[in-house]
């Protein structure tokens, strides 16, 4: 019986030993991100019957447990995507607040209040050659801030598609660990102990995998009655099933035009759902949706300063005039309607049946005599640009005209000028023939290359449709201009909006978003912060709680030391009742 | 509920960062005394200091049109009242040279004085204001009258006026332009006083006179005129000047920091920092490993 004894101190002195690896497994990972704390869990060994008693052998180690919450736990999957999707939005939408300007130096608004100002001050002295300078100044400031923001918009589409590739290749890794996690949490668990929910750190390992993967995309998870993990994204695409993992990649370019799309590596099909959370969700809806609105925002402001604005140019008259022109757009087929929407010009379709007037002055300036003028008739629907090269040929006194091959209309008056008037049809405001503005959209738009050679050539008045005749002070077309400050016009088919209207609804709705992303952020956030809190409440290391458990298990062990001592002492007296 | 120690820093931190950014933000109030500065900071606040900045542009082009006009409308009225001292001064010479006791001696001297008056009649209306011509409406290149032969002055100038857009909605003219009848009366006028006193003809001398006066008083007319227009300039001057303190005070309310209240707010935000910081560094001392010995 003695012998007994010393077994069940034994037992406890390698029980307790165990425990207090525990303890010191828990303190050593108090602060590693997914541990759940263990805990020793003890159990009597089973009696031994020695006559009508049953003597207990001792204490054993039954199990390591961790201590989960499984409703926390999926309470954090689901926050993931949401906080990480309006952090990426928030960050993204924050680096790029240089673009929209600060009311230091209000960019857009400024240049546009800047061009408008000049507008009126030419139109105020049409005269004054310093006045076409300057107005020849403010547009092109106006035009390069709209085409700078449009490139730098477009850098920060492409950088945030390059983010979209990293945040993938972190979530394949992620997908990877998974998947080995899997196999191993599978093997551990059904070799070494035979229990499931034994591999406690292996399971620790994925749950905070599957976390981080969270933070990507939304995942759902199902686990199975064998401790496997089959995990899906939320439209139910398959990416891990135990230890087969199924990858992302990029796939073909998708229905935005510009970008590729997010593929199952190997297949085709597009996995939807991702831009629903997660940083790539967050970087597509940053690329697409928040500056890919922005980009179209300044693109229709582009086409309808341009159009507008060209339209009052067109018909008017500066200082100077050419004797050599091209127009600023070409057509895509010089046989096919100038007004067909194959002709790829977003102006293509403002075009009406109507004409425009050609006048042509000799070199001193003065209308050609006797004729000095002829007027060209479009038909929509008919007229091609070869067919208005032809018409002019045919009319147009000592002037030639052709299509090139980018389909521009060129005319050519020689040693005399050529100008314009009273264009019905908006075909040279649509084809940027005698134009202030060339380009087609924000990123393309400028001053026209014949302003920039002489700023002279900036209409102010309009040339007499019976003499031919021009006056410097007529402001006529300039005045046209001064009134498209305030001018609602929408050539995009959405509500009509000045322009002005359009450049500070571009900087409320960044300003907005931002609001919207920071204030989403906080509050997923502030979730994300309780939901870690209940976390570590259920499953986070307690010092303090380690360290009485350590003293409670130390004492146990020195009590059982003493038991052994105690009976080694026993076992000496009988031993000396032998001697 | 347990409390780890993870938690207790974890909250710690997050006041810390929290004050922080409060402190961030009054910095940046109190250095650059507005209460925000980008879209992000505020986007309907952005929003609504952009238009007053629209505005303001807007009210800043108006003056100047207002400017521009009573510039050129002043020149205007200047060169318009010489040109009617001219015709008073013609109908003085009219009145003295339709006497019977002068003869073709004395008219013929009188005669040379309307001469030189028609020149100077014709110098004022053909007068240039920063180089263009004041009376030939948008042929401000152009002389206003030009002689023919027999010296008579006709208008080729144009037909059309200088508007000047004070705004997209409002547009006033800024010229008086020389095709006004009063010119031509004027000119006839002066004329054909010239004629009857070269002629001697009583009878002439006598229409002259009257239609000296009528001319006179069209010059009188279109000098009144000006003086309206550039009366209901003043008006309008006035508006867009209260407009512009206006839109100066109301961009200065909507902008400007609210110093002392952000002032408290970071003297608070101070003091819930020190106390964080000060409380991080009591937390180690809270653990029962310092009481094992």
């Amino acid at each position: 019986m003695i012998f007994s004894a010393l077994n069940v101190a034994a037992s406890s002195l390698k029980t307790q030993q165990k425990a207090i690896d525990v303890v010191s497994h828990n303190i050593a990972n108090v602060n590693t991100p997914g541990y759940s704390r263990q805990k020793a869990e003890l159990g009597a060994l089973s009696a031994e019957q020695l006559g009508a008693f049953d003597f207990g052998r001792g204490v054993e180690l039954g199990s390591i447990s961790r201590s989960v919450d499984q409703v926390v736990n999926q309470a954090l999957l689901s926050n993931g995507p949401q906080q990480n999707y309006w952090q990426e939005l928030k960050t993204g939408l924050t680096s790029i607040e240089n673009v929209f300007g600060s009311l230091q130096s209000t960019g857009l608004a400024a240049a546009m209040d800047d061009f408008f100002f000049a507008t009126q001050q030419m139109a105020n002295a049409p005269e004054d050659a310093a006045q076409k300078f300057n107005m020849r100044t403010k547009s092109t400031a106006l035009t390069t801030q709209i085409s700078s923001m449009s490139n730098q918009l477009q850098g920060v589409q492409q950088a945030a598609d390059a983010n979209i590739d990293q945040h993938l290749v972190s979530a394949n890794n992620l997908l990877t660990t998974i998947g080995s996690l899997n196999v191993q949490i599978r093997q551990h668990e059904g070799t070494s102990q035979g229990l499931i929910g034994a591999a406690n750190d292996l399971r620790d390992q994925r749950d905070q995998a599957v976390r981080d993967l969270s933070a990507f995309m939304p995942v759902q998870d199902v686990r199975t009655a064998t401790g496997g993990l089959l995990l899906q994204t939320v439209s139910g695409d398959l990416l891990v099933q135990d230890g087969e993992v199924r990858q992302l990649a990029r796939g073909a370019v998708g229905a935005n035009g510009n970008f590729q799309s997010i593929v199952i590596a190997g297949t085709n099909t597009a996995v939807s759902g991702l831009d629903k959370g997660g940083k790539i969700g967050g970087s597509i809806a940053l690329r697409d949706d928040r500056v890919g609105g922005y980009i179209k925002d300044l693109d229709n402001i582009a086409v309808n300063l341009s159009f507008a604005i060209n339209q009052a140019n067109a018909s008017g008259v500066g200082s100077s005039r050419v004797s050599q022109l091209q127009s600023g757009l070409g057509v895509a087929n010089s046989a096919l309607s100038v007004s067909d929407a194959a002709q790829n010009n977003p102006f293509a379709g403002q075009i009406q049946s109507g004409s425009f007037t050609v006048h042509v002055f000799d070199a001193a300036g003065v209308p050609l005599t006797p004729v000095s003028k002829a007027t060209i008739n479009i038909t929509a629907g008919v007229s091609s640009m070869a067919s208005i090269a032809a018409d002019i040929n045919a009319n147009v006194p000592g002037v030639t005209a052709s299509v090139d091959v980018s389909g521009k209309l060129l005319m050519n008056a020689g040693a005399n000028t050529v100008g314009f008037s009273d264009d019905s049809s908006n075909f040279l405001a649509a084809y940027q023939v005698n134009s202030l503005f060339q380009g087609s959209s924000a990123a393309s738009l400028k001053v026209s290359d014949a302003v920039q050679a002489d700023a002279g050539l900036i209409s102010t008045g309009q040339i007499n449709l019976t003499t031919s005749g021009i006056n410097m002070g007529d402001n006529r077309a300039a005045l046209l201009m001064v009134d498209l400050q305030n001018k609602p016009a929408s050539l995009d088919g959405a509500t009509a909006v000045t322009l002005s209207g359009r450049t500070s609804l571009l900087s409320t709705k960044y300003g907005n978003d931002v609001a919207l992303a920071s204030q989403q952020q906080s509050f997923f956030q502030a979730e994300a912060s309780s939901l870690n809190q209940q976390r570590q409440a259920f499953s986070g290391v307690n010092v303090d709680e380690e360290l009485v458990s350590m003293i409670k298990f130390q004492r146990a062990y020195e009590a059982s030391a003493k038991v052994i001592q105690t009976t080694n002492q026993m076992l000496d007296s009988l031993m000396g009742l032998i001697r | 509920m347990r409390v780890t120690t993870t938690q207790m820093y974890d909250n710690l931190l997050t006041g810390v960062n929290k004050q922080l950014a409060i402190q961030a933000k009054g910095n940046e109030q109190i250095s650059s005394g507005m209460r925000f500065q980008r879209p992000a900071d505020a986007g309907l606040d952005y929003k609504m200091s952009l238009d007053l900045r629209h505005a303001q542009v807007g009210v800043k082009g108006s003056l100047d049109a207002v400017k521009t006009t009573e510039s050129r409308l002043g020149a205007s009225q200047t060169m318009l009242n010489s040109m009617k001292n001219i015709m008073v001064r013609a109908q003085s010479l009219a009145v003295q040279q339709s006497s019977g006791g002068l003869g073709a001696a004395e008219r013929s001297a009188a005669a040379v004085e309307v001469g030189h008056l028609l020149t100077q009649f014709a110098n004022d209306a053909n007068q240039k204001w920063q180089g263009q011509s004041l009376f030939a409406g948008t042929a401000v290149d152009k002389a206003a009258f030009t002689p023919d032969a027999l010296g008579n002055y006709t208008y080729t100038g144009s037909n059309q006026d200088r508007i000047v857009a004070i705004s997209d909605s409002l547009k006033v003219t800024s010229n008086i332009r020389g095709d006004d009848p009063s010119f031509a009366a004027a000119f006839a006028a002066l004329q054909d006083f010239k004629s009857a006193l070269q002629s001697n003809d009583q009878v002439a001398l006598q229409t002259s006179l009257s239609s000296l006066n009528s001319a006179g008083n069209g010059m009188i007319d279109l000098t009144s005129e000006v003086g309206g227009r550039l009366s209901a300039l003043s008006v309008t001057r006035t508006s867009f000047e209260d407009m512009q303190f206006t839109l100066n005070k109301r961009i200065n309310e909507h902008e400007a920091v609210d110093v002392p209240a952000v002032v408290a707010q970071l003297q608070q935000s101070s003091i819930a920092l020190q106390a964080s910081y000060s409380q991080i560094s009591q937390v180690k001392s809270l653990s029962l490993i310092n009481f094992l010995r």
